[in-house]
């Protein structure tokens, strides 16, 4: 049973108010004062969608989960100093969106080379090879499955900068103005860089188009 | 009326890839290459949206609760944050920076004496050939009084100049000649003090003086610096 503090009280948490019904801001108040059960709904409700974003980024499922991770680490180590001057969710991907793009740099400096998959794309990362399988299988899943990583390949492939403004903007839905928030730019330029973007994806998947 | 450059930012930036603004979707009507593009773009974001989307894994939250307690057991002071340390190290390296080139660049040096680096407006007469020093040298300022026989074997001595200002002079008790830092020289004989205007011509920082020996010139000193 959590323990209900008393400022979680004073916001009607934990009492006839259910802590679903609590908004992002009451929660990270409740945080601050201690409030594990407080904690535990911001992972509920962002561990999905910030698991997802950083996997569209760095298209790592392992190293996503763990970003993810300390995605929400961070938030709880911090909340004594998150000033409610913007949404949470803006913040929480602020931070997702900081700890993928390091991730991306720090691959860029090690150069990695799997053993497994040898062959580079054009920004010279590693993708994975997918060698054709003899048993027959259903077209439509076998469509899909090609399409979906197609979509993958050509995500990735684009510059570190285009593809977390095309993430948020077309694979988690965030409006222009939450995307120029978290990514501190202007609204022109985060319309500018998803143009790019989307201009770049549609050479690599005219197949598709 | 809007060009085709416009409408396709338009669409680009409409909300919903099929849900136009009112002016792009009657410019869309009309124009071929516009419905192509709008076409386009509908198609790639609906791809882009169709991918298949992960999840957290089932233990995602016991996994994050060993993280978080092990962060708070072992994790550092809270007060030691390496990316504070590192800002205030390369803060220091660039104010020592500042006062090493400073240093260098002479700002902490205290003032120059007076005279030594004013500017000469036209020709200077600095001394008269006749004028003789024959009382004992005055100080100015709050130099010493030079009035005794020790004081005048000093090695620095501060002299008035017949231009109202005041140079250092260092006396050479041996051949009794004072030779200034600028522009005259002094010299001291049994007939008194006689002062010889010199040629002077700077070179960088560094005045050189030209005479012939101890005869006056009448000659005006030049001061030129390269």
């Amino acid at each position: 049973m959590a323990t209900v503090t008393h400022e979680a009280q004073a916001l009607g948490l934990g009492g006839s108010r259910s802590i679903e019904a609590a908004n992002d801001h009451e929660l990270l108040a409740a945080i601050r004062d201690g409030d594990e059960a407080a904690f535990q709904e911001i992972v509920r409700r962002y561990r999905n969608p910030i698991t997802n974003f950083i996997y569209r980024m760095i298209e790592d499922y392992e190293r996503a989960v763990e970003l993810t991770q300390e995605t929400f680490i961070r938030v709880y180590t911090s909340a004594s100093r998150y000033q409610a001057n913007y949404s949470f969710s803006t913040y929480i991907y602020r931070i997702a969106t900081n700890l993928a793009i390091s991730e991306l740099r720090r691959r860029k400096r090690r150069k990695f080379v799997s053993l497994f998959s040898p062959f580079v794309n054009d920004e010279g990362e590693a993708v994975e090879i997918d060698p054709p399988d003899g048993n027959p299988l259903q077209d439509q899943s076998l469509i899909e499955d090609e399409r979906r990583k197609a979509v993958s390949r050509a995500i990735s492939s684009l510059p570190e900068k285009y593809r977390a403004a095309i993430v948020l903007r077309d694979v988690e839905g965030l409006s222009y103005d939450r995307i120029a928030d978290v990514l501190k730019l202007s609204e022109g330029t985060v319309k500018s860089r998803i143009n790019r973007a989307r201009n770049l994806l549609r050479e690599k998947l005219s197949a598709y188009i | 009326m809007m060009g085709c450059k416009q409408i396709k930012s338009l669409i680009d930036e409409a909300e919903r890839p099929n849900l136009l603004p009112y002016e792009a979707a009657g410019h869309v009507a009309a124009c071929p290459s516009c419905q192509v593009f709008a076409s386009d773009r509908e198609t790639l974001r609906k791809l882009l949206a169709a991918g298949a989307r992960v999840s957290a894994p089932l233990n995602f939250d016991a996994m994050l609760q060993d993280r978080l307690q092990q962060r708070k057991a072992g994790g550092s002071p809270s007060w030691f944050v390496p990316a504070t340390y590192l800002r205030l190290g390369a803060v220091t390296a660039g104010l020592l920076v500042v006062v090493l080139v400073a240093q260098y660049g002479g700002v902490f040096n205290g003032p120059k004496p007076s005279g030594t680096h004013t500017p000469l407006e036209g020709p200077v007469a600095v001394a008269q050939p006749d004028l003789k020093v024959r009382a004992p040298i005055q100080p100015v300022g709050n130099a010493t009084p030079v009035n005794t026989k020790a004081a005048q074997s000093q090695m620095l001595r501060w002299i008035k100049t017949p231009r109202g200002g005041a140079i250092v002079a260092r006396s050479t008790p041996e051949s009794g000649v004072m030779i200034a830092d600028h522009q005259v020289v002094i010299v001291r004989g049994p007939k008194g003090d006689q002062v010889i205007p010199m040629q002077t011509v700077s070179m960088g920082a560094q005045p050189l003086l030209y005479g012939n020996g101890a005869r006056p010139t009448a000659a005006r000193p030049v001061l030129s610096s390269f």
